[in-house]
């Protein structure tokens, strides 16, 4: 039971890790595409199937590794530059590895053979692949391990296969570098039968000296399999060169028995028993081994009261039967980064890229809080240094909230990431969307480093793609009609990213031919959504696709026009706390604006008064703050430097009592383009501050956006502004001011 | 030895590398403190490598100084670990004849 979750668990991540690939693969197959001779991204294509065959290997996915032993075949050709990367095989290649995905998401989905289609679809693959594999097959080193399949044999009886000996001394740093030998003696055991296995807790130094992220543990097995020495030697290769890795048989020549026992030097013994117990070797054929050979003779395989030796260097030792056994199995020096994963095991090119580690977003959320509550802390501390006058503590203080502050930045980037990941994948759908429509389109990214929350880069792919779906669509134009039109035959789509006072705006851009504004009101109201004669605003006309079941597509393609996606946009957008806008010129193109909250845990705030209350602005929304005139009152707006400024009062909006006192303030904000002032009564300045959600009981309040902890241990509320703008400007319609309340 | 001196320690979510620095603290010094230890094992869910030595370290400490540690309750993932180590609950090792069952992941089904 628990085995089978680990299982699920380890399958849980080559499954993650093979859509990492497999989008790699995609990526460098498309910049081929671009440029055929371009030997990074041949071998980034190369690399990515060669691990994902490994990996499937690995966990038995057979049909994985049947069809993406063939693909790589033919990479391999083209990194050797025996055939080059052609328009017509890059056009093979991307559907392999879709095909590829799809077997190891049907095998996610509980699948366990193929299916009629997807062997139909593999098979068709394998045949467009046929002409540009060597006419000869060379024997591929590649395939050793995975081919022919290594399961399956656990199972068998188990008198047949050889009995090996193994012993496994994983190098001191294994676990720091994120190699569980566990995992290691979990995947051996596919590979055949573990008769006997012992752990020696010897070896463990004493409490003083042991360092507890080193690997100490030493196992010896006694191994039963139908797989070739060289197979199970295949299993330790990560492992092989820092640690000392024996495989011994019953061909081995009692010296290498001898040798084994020695390397151990005072635990030889123990060692010894495990040999003769696990029956690889008798123990009269032990005995004349080791005398024979006249090494360690202080080692005697029946008496345990012996003096130990001096332990020997274990440096000449390395075991030489499996040097001899794993011959040409390359056996590169396995980088630090490897994952505590058997899928990632098979990885063993590409050692400089991608030095990633894979941790679990709530811990990081775990920390970020406990990062927070630090920065309180922190305040609170230095607002009690200040009281004591002693500058030495304030400056030790302010050296330690130097550090915290680091750290809280430190820990913030952890979560964000390069929104470049997700504009990447937009290049195959724009090559297969504009081909599937006969059209000519070039996709530009720029702004792919704008780094902005995982979370949030997560949830954008899906509405991003109906937007970049429906450009290619309803957006570009035929290429008969760009000619018409003076335009270029290539239509052009543009995403872009960009950073703009604390949010993140996507932008996704046509060269197309425009909203037809007519059109869509004609729409609006043969649907009903609009009143005949009613006068809208270009802008309000553009909102209009964001409704359901709205579309002006005049044929209805299998890609869009059904009428759904747009409005689906919409709700996603606005789920993310998001907005969406349109600007659109005639025969000029649309460019969709998406603009999202970054949504960090920490922002920069500044505390405004209000009766007892303080809240918090955030302070990349605060524009400006001026005095409150006299004029104004008892009116909701002002005069801003010859312009009109609409206010809400957030006393009477959030219902505090009180007074008003003889002075009061105006915060200026803005959000998305509009400014809107908030009447405070005090203005008290800047405070980094930790955003705490509201609890869901509080869901329905607007205008609130969490709430804080200020240093002296007062709650403070965060204003969402977003809500605040909005809110005012709808009361510039006749509306009735709903008061919010806390 | 007396039930007076007995100290219980639970230990929770991944003993695993990452944390086996503050594990081997926690342990050392709550076996310092009293005369017998029970670690509750419950609420273990990764144990590897690194999280099996410190309990075989601790184990071996409380011999050397003559005081007792008792593993109780393992969770699936210990007697997963323990399994794949041929070690009973007492981290004992098996007896070389369980290990021709069917895979040695019954750990509790041996000896």
């Amino acid at each position: 039971m628990t085995f089978e979750d680990e299982m699920t668990a380890a399958l849980a991540t080559f499954m993650l890790e093979a859509v990492e690939l497999l989008s790699e693969m995609e990526t460098g197959l498309l910049a081929l595409e671009q440029d055929s001779s371009d030997l990074e991204s041949i071998n980034s294509v190369f690399r990515a199937a060669h691990t994902v065959k490994g990996s499937a290997g690995l966990f038995g996915l057979d049909p994985v590794v049947r069809f993406t032993h063939v693909v790589e075949s033919v990479l391999d050709r083209m990194r050797d530059l025996e055939i080059s990367a052609t328009a017509a095989l890059i056009g093979v290649l991307l559907p392999c590895a879709d095909h590829i995905g799809d077997l190891i998401e049907s095998i996610a989905a509980g699948q366990a053979v193929e299916t009629p289609a997807q062997l139909a679809t593999g098979d068709a693959l394998l045949a467009r692949l046929t002409p540009y594999l060597s006419a000869v097959p060379k024997p591929s080193e590649e395939l050793q391990p995975s081919d022919p399949p290594p399961v399956e044999v656990a199972a068998g009886d188990e008198t047949t296969g050889q009995l090996l000996h193994l012993s496994l001394r994983f190098g001191v740093e294994s676990l720091r570098n994120g190699m569980d030998p566990f995992s290691f003696i979990r995947y051996l055991s596919t590979l055949g039968e573990v008769v006997a296995l012992t752990t020696l807790p010897d070896l463990i130094p004493d409490v003083e000296e042991m360092d507890p992220e080193q690997c100490y543990l030493v196992f010896q097995v006694t191994f039963r399999t139908e797989e070739s020495i060289e197979a199970v030697a295949g299993v330790f290769d990560f492992v092989r060169e820092d640690g000392d890795i024996r495989i011994l048989s019953a061909e081995s020549n009692a010296l290498e028995y001898a040798d084994l026992i020695e390397s151990f030097g005072q635990h030889g013994r123990v060692v010894a028993a495990t040999l003769v117990d696990g029956g690889a070797i008798g123990m009269s054929d032990l005995r004349r081994a080791v005398s024979a050979q006249g090494v360690a003779p202080s080692i005697d395989v029946d008496e345990v009261s012996e003096e130990p030796p001096i332990p020997q260097p274990r440096s000449g030792t390395a075991g030489p039967v499996v040097e001899a056994a794993s011959g040409g199995a390359g056996s590169e020096a396995i980088p630090p980064e490897f994952e505590a994963t058997p899928a990632r095991r098979a990885t063993d090119r590409g050692l400089t890229e991608n030095q990633t580690i894979r941790v679990d977003a709530s811990r990081l959320d775990r920390l970020i809080d406990a990062v927070g509550e630090l920065v309180i802390a922190g305040a609170g501390a230095e607002l009690q240094a200040a009281l004591t006058r002693d500058e030495a503590l304030q400056a030790a203080l302010g050296e330690v909230m130097r550090l915290v502050e680091e750290v809280r930045d430190g820990a913030l980037q952890l979560r964000m990431v390069p929104i470049g990941t997700t504009f990447s994948r937009f290049q195959r759908i724009v090559r297969d969307v504009s081909a599937t429509l006969g059209k000519d389109v070039t996709l530009t990214v720029t702004g792919g480093d704008t780094e902005v929350d995982k979370a949030l880069v997560e949830q954008i792919g899906d509405p991003l793609t109906h937007l970049v779906r429906n450009a290619l669509d309803h957006g570009i134009e035929s290429a008969e009609a760009r000619a018409a039109a003076g335009k270029p035959a290539r239509g052009s789509l543009r995403l872009n990213a960009f950073h703009d006072s604390g949010s993140i705006v996507i932008e996704v851009q046509d060269d197309g031919g425009g909203i037809d504004a007519d059109r869509v009101l004609a729409k609006a109201i043969e649907r009903g959504l609009v009143e005949p004669g009613a006068s809208l605003s270009e802008k309000d006309i553009y909102a209009l696709i964001f409704e359901p079941g709205f579309s002006t597509a005049t044929t209805v393609s299998n890609l869009s026009g059904r009428g759904v996606g747009m409005d689906v946009v919409k709700r996603n957008v606005a789920a993310l706390r998001g907005t969406i806008d349109v600007e659109s010129r005639a025969g000029q193109g649309t460019t969709l604006r998406i603009r999202l909250p970054l949504t960090l845990a920490i922002i920069d705030g500044f505390l405004i008064g209000i009766g007892g209350a303080t809240f918090v602005i955030p302070l990349d929304r605060v524009v400006e703050c001026v005095e409150l005139p006299a004029e104004s009152a008892h009116r909701d707006y002002m005069g801003l430097r010859g312009e009109v400024l609409s206010f809400v009062r957030l006393r009477s909006l959030f219902a505090i009592p009180g007074e008003r006192p003889r002075r009061e303030n105006v915060v200026v904000v803005e959000y998305a383009g509009t400014k809107t002032g908030l009447v405070v009564d005090a203005l008290r300045g800047e405070f980094q501050t930790v955003i705490k959600p509201l609890d869901p009981m509080f869901g329905n309040v607007q205008g609130i956006g969490g709430s804080t902890i200020l240093g002296n241990g007062d709650v403070a509320l965060i204003i969402d502004v977003a809500t605040l703008v909005r809110f005012a400007e709808e009361r510039q319609r006749p509306a009735q001011p709903r008061p919010v309340t806390v | 030895m007396s039930a007076a001196s007995t100290t219980g320690l639970r230990l929770d979510g991944d003993v695993t590398v990452q944390f086996a620095a503050e594990h081997k603290t926690l342990l050392l010094s709550a076996l310092e403190a009293t005369q017998a230890l029970e670690l509750d094992l419950s609420g273990v869910i990764e144990l590897d490598a690194a999280g099996l030595q410190l309990l075989l370290l601790l184990k071996r400490e409380a011999q050397n100084l003559g005081k007792t540690v008792r593993f109780e309750a393992p969770s699936g993932a210990v007697l997963e670990i323990l399994a794949l180590a041929r070690l009973d609950t007492r981290l004992e090792p098996l007896p070389v004849s369980t290990a021709t069952q069917r895979t040695g992941i019954d750990a509790q089904g041996g000896a």
